[in-house]
C-alpha cells in the first residue's frame, strides 16, 4: 500500500482505510473519497427513484401523498445531479488526470482536499432538508412555488451553495493543472482526450456555477430577508429565476457528460487497438460544446411566456449544438471500425454508451424545435430524454471508466463474468424503464405527477418493472467491487496494454505517482504505430 | 520516505505562467460571473420599480468613498512596485495604507447602510431596495475578505517574509483588490449615477 | 517483471462472444425487437390531434422522426456491424491499423448534420409562424389558473365556467394568468401548451377541428395538487356552443337572484372556486381526493372544534385551513388565501350550502 505523511491535521497518502476519512491532499485519496461518497448518494437517489416508480406502477395513490411525492422527485433529482454524477466524475478525473499528465499531484492539493470536504456539509444539509420537509418544488425550484414551501427549501438552497463552491474550486484546479503541469514533451496536441474533456468541463464549471450561486442567494434572501426578486405580488419577476437558473443548469448538463465523453475516448482506442479517430476534432468539439452550451439555456423556457421572438435564436443554437456532439459519435464509430475489438466489460459499456447517448441526443433535437417542444415540454418525453443522456450516457460512460481504471486504482482486476451480468441487467433494465416514457409524454402524461390518467397504466407498469431490474443490476457491480478488492486477480501496471502515462507506473501508483518524472514523445494513442511503453 | 505534504512548485510550469497567478485570474472569472448575475438581477429590479437614486441615496458621500477605494488600488500597485525594487519599508507602508483606505471605505458603507435603514429604505421594502442591498452587500463582503487578506499580508511583510524574488502573493492580492475596485466603479455608476 | 499475469495472458477470463454469449445476445435481441414492436403498435406515439395547430406540429414531428430514424439506423447499424465483424481473433494480440483521421470524412460528417439541422430548424420556424397567427374573429377566453383548478371567463359573453367550451373551427385566443404560482395550460390532443404566470398575462391560440371532450392538464409543478389540477375542453358545433353560452348566462342570472335557490348558488360557487379539485361532494358532482370528503359534513361541522358553531367552523375551515387539520391530512396543503379570493357574500353562500345538505 502507499505511504503516508502528515503535517498537522493535513495528511498525504493512505495506508489504511482510516486515512480515507481525513483531510488528505493526495489526489488519489481525494478521488476515491469523491467516488465512494458519490456512489452512496447514487444508491440513496436510486432508492428514491424506486419509491417514485413504485407509486407510479399503478394509477391512484398507493404509498405517498402529493406533498411527499413532490419531495421524492425533488430530492432524487438534486442528489443525482449534485451528489452523484458530478462528484463521481470529478473523483475519477481527480485520480486519473494527474497520472495521465505524468504529475505527482494536482496544481493545488490543499484546495483539492477542501473541494472534497465542502461536499460534506452540503450533504448533511441536503439530507436534513429531506428530513425536515419543504424541498418540494423540483430540482428546478421555480418561484413563486419555491417561496411558499417549508424550511427544507432554504436548507436545500444553502446545501447547493456548498456544492457550488466545491465545484468551482475543483474546476479551477483542473484548469491550472492541465495547462501548467504537463510532462516534458507533452504539448497541448499530445494531451489525452480525458484531460481535454476536463478542460471543457472546468470552463463550464468556472463560468456557470457562480450564476447558480447568485440565483440561489436571491432565493435565500427572498425566503429569509423578505426581498422580492421573484414575488409577483410585489412586482418581482418569476421568469428572472428561470433565466438565471437555466443559464447555469443547461451548461451543467455538459458538466455531467463531457467527462464521460473523455472516458469513452480513452476506452475505445485501448480495446480496439487503434488510435482515436479525429483527435483534433474531438478536442475542439469538446471545447465547442463547452462554450456553445452557454447559448442555449432558454430552450427550457419555450413555453414559459418568454419573449416569443427570442425563442428563434435559442432554437437555432440548441440545434447547432447537435453538430459537435454528432462529430464525436461519428469519430468514435470510426475509431472502432476496422479495429480488433476486445469485448471487456469496459468496452461493452462504452459501446452501449454510444448507442444510448445517440437516442438521447436525437430526442433532444425534437425538444430543440419550438413547435414540437410546445407539445412535449414538461412531459415524460423530457424525462425520457434526460435519462437517456444522463443515465444511458453519463452513468454508462462512468461505468466504462470504472471498469477500465479499477485495476490501476486498486491493483486488482474486476471479475469479467460479474461485469457481464451487471452490463446486461443494466442495459435491459434501463431501456425497459425509459423507452416507454417517450410515448407516455407524447400521449399526454405530464411530469412530476403522483397520479395519472388510467389510460397510461400499461406503459407505466412496464417502466416500473424496468426500474426494479435496473436497481437490481447495481448488485452484481457492488459485489464485484467488494470481492475483487480482496480477491481479484493482481493487475500489474498495464493489464490492458494501453498507451497513456498512467499505465507506465505500478498499480496502484506509489505515493508520488512516478519514481522519475516521465518524458513523452507522442500522444497516448500510438496503437499500431509504436510499442506500448513499459513501466520503469 | 515520509516527507512533508507534497510540494507542487507553482513556478515550474508548462506555460511559464505562475500557477498562483493563473489560478487567481480564473478565480476572478468566477467572480465576474457572480457579479454579472447579481447586477443583472439589480437592473431587472430597477427596471420594474424605477426609483430615483438621488432621492434615496447619498450620491456625494458615496462618490468620495469611491475615490477612496480607487486610491487604495493605487497604494497596492505602489506596494508591489516597492517590493519588486527591494524597498521593504515602502511595502509595509503602502500595504498599511491600502488597509486603512479599504477599512475607511467599508466603514462609510456601513454607516450609509445604517442611515438608509433608519430612514426606512430596507431590502424587503422595495424591489430597488432588495437589489441595492444585495449587490452592494456582496461587494462589501468581498471588500471585507480583502481587508482580512491585506492584514495577513501586512503581518507577513512585518516579519520580512517578502523579497524581490518572493512577492507573488502580493501580486495576486493586488489582482483581487483591483477587481473589487473595478466592480465598485461599475456598481457606483449603475446604482448611483444612472 | 514478476507479477501475476494479467487477463491478456491467462485463459481463465471468459472469451467474450463465444457461442453461449452469442446465443444469449441473439435471444435477448429477438425478444426485445418483438416486444418493442408489440408495445409500439399498441401504444402509438401520438394520439390523433384535434386542432389545426396540432396537425401542423404532428407533421413536423413526423418529418423529424423520419430524419431521426435514419440517423438512428445508421449509428446503431455501424455499431452492430462493428461488433459482429471486428471482434479480435482469439489469438491475435496485435494492434489494428493506425488510422488517425480522414479530413474528407470529418468535413462530411460535420457539414451534412449541420445542413440537416438547419433544415429541421427552418421547417420548425415555418410551423411556429403558422400556428401563432392571430385571427380577427378569434373567440377570447380568459383562463385563470390557481391551486388546484382552472376557471374560464368569456369576456364578450360574461360567462364563467370551470370547463372550457369552444366552438369548432374557430380560433380561440386565450389570455391566461395565475392567482398564485406558475401553472401551465396543456391540451395534449391539441398540442398547445403555455405557462400561466402570476405576474403577467400569457397568450396562446388554439383552433379545434373536431368536436369532442378532451382533458386539460396542468403541466408545471404547482404544489401538492399538481397531478389533479385538470379540467376539460369541450369542442362543440357553433350551435351547441351558443346554446351552452345561453344556458350559462341564464344560470348565472338565476344564481344572482340567489335567495331563490341558495343550494344552486352554493353548488356553483363550490365548483367555480375550485373546491371540487380536492374535495369529494356527491351533490356537486365532485370527486376530489386530496382533502377530506364533504359528504355528510353538516352532521360533524359543529363538533370539530369545541366552542365553535358549525357556521364559525366552516368559515374558518375555508379561510384559515391550518387552524384545524382533519386527522389523516397534512397541514399546508389547502391554499390559505381563499379569504382574499372569495367575497364575503360568496363565503356566506358557501357556508350555507355546505351546511344545508343532509
Amino acid at each position: 500500500m502507499v505511504d503516508t505523511a502528515r503535517r498537522g491535521f493535513v495528511r498525504h497518502g493512505a495506508r489504511t482505510w482510516r486515512d480515507y476519512f481525513t483531510f488528505n491532499t493526495d489526489h488519489k485519496v481525494i478521488g476515491i473519497q469523491y467516488m465512494v461518497m458519490a456512489f452512496v448518494f447514487f444508491i440513496i437517489g436510486g432508492i428514491l427513484a424506486m419509491l417514485i416508480r413504485a407509486e407510479l406502477a399503478a394509477p391512484g395513490m398507493q404509498f405517498v401523498g402529493g406533498k411527499a411525492y413532490n419531495q421524492l422527485f425533488t430530492i432524487h433529482g438534486t442528489l443525482m445531479i449534485f451528489f452523484w454524477i458530478i462528484p463521481a466524475f470529478i473523483g475519477l478525473a481527480n485520480y486519473v488526470v494527474p497520472l495521465q499528465l505524468g504529475q505527482e499531484d494536482m496544481a493545488f492539493p490543499r484546495l483539492n482536499a477542501l473541494s472534497f470536504w465542502l461536499v460534506v456539509p452540503g450533504a448533511i444539509l441536503m439530507l436534513t432538508a429531506f428530513a425536515v420537509g419543504g424541498a418540494e418544488s423540483g430540482w428546478t425550484a421555480y418561484p413563486p412555488l419555491s417561496l411558499t414551501t417549508h424550511t427544507g427549501q432554504t436548507l436545500w438552497a444553502i446545501s447547493l451553495q456548498f456544492i457550488g463552491f466545491s465545484s468551482i474550486f475543483g474546476g479551477l484546479n483542473f484548469l491550472v493543472t492541465i495547462f501548467n503541469m504537463r510532462a516534458r514533451g507533452m504539448s497541448l496536441s499530445r494531451v489525452p482526450l480525458m484531460a481535454w474533456a476536463m478542460v471543457a468541463t472546468s470552463i463550464i464549471i468556472v463560468m456557470g456555477t457562480p450564476v447558480l450561486s447568485g440565483a440561489l442567494f436571491l432565493l435565500i434572501f427572498s425566503r429569509i430577508l423578505g426581498t422580492n426578486f421573484f414575488s409577483s405580488t410585489a412586482g418581482g419577476d418569476p421568469l428572472m429565476w428561470q433565466n438565471l437558473f437555466w443559464f447555469y443548469s443547461h451548461p451543467a448538463v455538459y458538466i455531467m457528460v463531457l467527462p464521460g465523453f473523455g472516458m469513452i475516448s480513452e476506452v475505445l482506442p485501448a480495446f480496439s487497438r487503434k488510435p482515436i479517430f479525429g483527435y483534433k476534432l474531438i478536442a475542439v468539439s469538446s471545447l465547442a460544446i463547452g462554450i456553445f452550451g452557454f447559448l442555449v439555456w432558454a430552450h427550457h423556457m419555450f413555453t414559459s411566456g418568454m419573449d416569443p421572438l427570442l425563442r428563434i435564436p435559442f432554437m437555432i443554437t440548441s440545434m447547432i449544438i447537435a453538430v459537435p456532439t454528432g462529430v464525436k459519435i461519428f469519430s468514435w464509430l470510426a475509431t472502432i471500425w476496422g479495429g480488433k475489438l476486445r469485448f471487456t466489460t469496459s468496452l461493452m459499456f462504452a459501446l452501449a454508451f454510444i448507442s444510448m447517448f445517440v437516442i438521447g441526443g436525437l430526442s433532444g433535437v425534437f425538444l430543440a424545435s419550438v413547435p414540437i417542444d410546445i407539445h412535449v415540454q414538461d412531459t415524460y418525453f423530457v424525462v425520457a430524454h434526460l435519462h437517456y443522456v444522463l443515465f444511458g450516457g453519463s452513468v454508462v460512460a462512468l461505468y466504462s471508466g470504472i471498469y477500465y481504471w479499477f485495476p490501476k486504482i486498486t491493483g486488482r482486476m474486476l471479475n469479467e463474468r460479474l461485469g457481464q451480468v451487471h452490463f446486461w441487467l443494466n442495459l435491459i433494465g434501463f431501456n425497459l424503464t425509459f423507452l416507454p416514457q417517450h410515448t407516455l409524454g407524447l400521449d399526454g402524461m405530464p411530469r412530476r405527477v403522483a397520479d395519472y390518467d388510467p389510460a397510461f397504466t400499461g406503459l407505466n407498469l412496464v417502466s416500473s418493472i424496468g426500474a426494479m431490474l435496473l436497481a437490481f443490476s447495481t448488485l452484481p457491480f457492488l459485489i464485484n467491487v467488494v470481492v475483487s478488492l480482496r480477491r481479484g486477480a493482481l493487475a500489474g501496471p498495464n493489464p490492458w496494454r494501453a498507451f497513456g502515462l498512467e499505465w507506465t507506473t505500478s498499480s496502484p501508483p506509489p505515493i508520488h505517482n512516478f519514481p522519475t518524472p516521465p518524458v513523452v514523445d507522442g500522444d497516448p494513442y500510438g496503437y499500431g504505430e509504436r510499442p506500448v511503453p513499459v513501466a520503469s | 520516505m515520509s516527507e512533508a505534504v507534497t510540494h507542487i512548485d507553482p513556478t515550474n510550469t508548462s506555460t511559464g505562467l505562475d500557477s498562483r497567478k493563473l489560478g487567481m485570474w480564473i478565480f476572478l472569472v468566477t467572480e465576474v460571473m457572480l457579479f454579472s448575475s447579481l447586477i443583472g438581477a439589480f437592473l431587472q429590479m430597477k427596471g420594474r420599480s424605477p426609483a430615483d437614486a438621488n432621492q434615496v441615496l447619498n450620491v456625494p458621500v458615496t462618490a468620495v468613498n469611491t475615490f477612496i477605494l480607487i486610491v487604495s488600488s493605487t497604494t497596492v500597485v505602489l506596494a508591489l512596485q516597492a517590493i519588486m525594487n527591494g524597498d521593504r519599508r515602502r511595502l509595509k507602508l503602502f500595504l498599511a495604507a491600502t488597509l486603512a483606505l479599504g477599512a475607511t471605505f467599508l466603514g462609510v458603507q456601513i454607516y450609509e447602510y445604517s442611515m438608509l435603514l433608519h430612514e426606512g429604505f430596507t431590502p424587503s421594502g422595495s424591489l430597488f431596495g432588495g437589489g441595492f442591498y444585495t449587490v452592494t452587500g456582496f461587494h462589501g463582503f468581498h471588500v471585507f475578505i480583502g481587508l482580512l487578506w491585506c492584514a495577513g499580508l501586512l503581518v507577513e511583510a512585518l516579519k520580512e517574509r517578502f523579497s524581490p524574488s518572493n512577492y507573488m502573493r502580493i501580486e495576486i492580492f493586488g489582482l483581487y483588490w483591483h477587481y473589487v475596485d473595478v466592480v465598485w466603479i461599475i456598481l457606483f455608476t449603475i446604482i448611483y449615477l444612472i | 517483471m514478476s507479477q501475476a499475469p494479467g487477463p491478456e495472458a491467462s485463459g481463465s477470463q471468459p472469451v467474450m462472444f463465444d457461442t453461449t454469449s452469442r446465443l444469449v445476445a441473439i435471444v435477448i435481441g429477438v425478444v426485445a425487437v418483438v416486444a418493442g414492436l408489440v408495445l409500439g403498435i399498441n401504444n402509438p406515439f401520438l394520439n390523433r390531434s384535434v386542432a389545426t395547430e396540432g396537425s401542423a406540429i404532428d407533421q413536423l414531428f413526423g418529418l423529424t422522426l423520419g430524419i431521426a430514424t435514419v440517423v438512428f439506423v445508421i449509428v446503431q447499424g455501424f455499431l452492430l456491424y462493428s461488433i459482429v465483424r471486428f471482434g479480435r481473433q482469439p489469438d491475435d494480440d496485435t494492434d489494428g491499423p493506425p488510422i488517425r483521421g480522414n479530413h474528407k470524412l470529418e468535413i462530411f460528417w460535420t457539414v451534412i448534420p449541420a445542413l440537416t439541422i438547419f433544415f429541421v430548424g427552418f421547417m420548425s420556424y415555418q410551423v411556429l409562424a403558422d400556428i401563432e397567427q392571430p385571427q380577427d374573429d378569434a373567440l377570447v377566453v380568459e383562463v385563470k389558473g390557481f391551486q388546484f383548478a382552472w376557471q374560464f371567463y368569456y369576456p364578450e359573453q360574461d360567462v364563467t365556467s370551470t370547463e372550457m367550451h369552444i366552438p369548432v373551427d374557430r380560433q380561440v385566443h386565450m389570455k391566461m394568468r395565475s392567482n398564485d404560482v406558475i401553472h401551465s395550460f396543456w391540451v395534449p390532443e391539441m398540442r398547445i401548451k403555455k405557462d400561466v404566470m402570476p405576474d403577467r398575462v400569457t397568450e396562446a391560440f388554439i383552433t379545434g377541428t373536431e368536436t369532442g371532450t378532451y382533458p386539460i392538464v396542468c403541466t408545471e409543478l404547482c404544489g401538492a395538487g399538481h397531478a389533479v389540477m385538470r379540467s376539460q375542453i369541450i369542442i362543440q358545433s357553433d350551435a351547441d356552443f351558443k346554446a351552452w353560452i345561453a344556458s350559462q348566462q341564464t344560470t348565472a342570472s338565476q344564481a344572482a337572484g340567489a335567495a331563490a335557490d341558495p343550494m344552486a348558488a352554493g353548488r356553483q360557487l363550490f365548483n367555480s372556486s375550485g373546491c371540487n379539485a380536492c374535495h369529494a361532494l356527491a351533490d356537486a358532482g365532485a370527486v376530489g381526493a386530496l382533502g377530506p370528503e364533504l359528504d355528510g359534513y353538516s352532521a360533524v361541522a359543529g363538533t370539530r372544534v369545541p366552542g365553535q358553531s358549525a357556521e364559525q367552523y366552516t368559515l374558518e375551515a375555508v379561510v384559515k385551513p391550518n387552524a384545524f387539520i382533519v386527522e389523516g391530512f397534512p397541514a399546508n396543503l389547502m391554499p390559505q388565501d381563499y379569504g382574499l379570493r372569495i367575497s364575503e357574500q360568496d363565503l356566506d353562500k358557501l357556508v350555507t350550502y355546505l351546511l344545508g345538505m343532509k
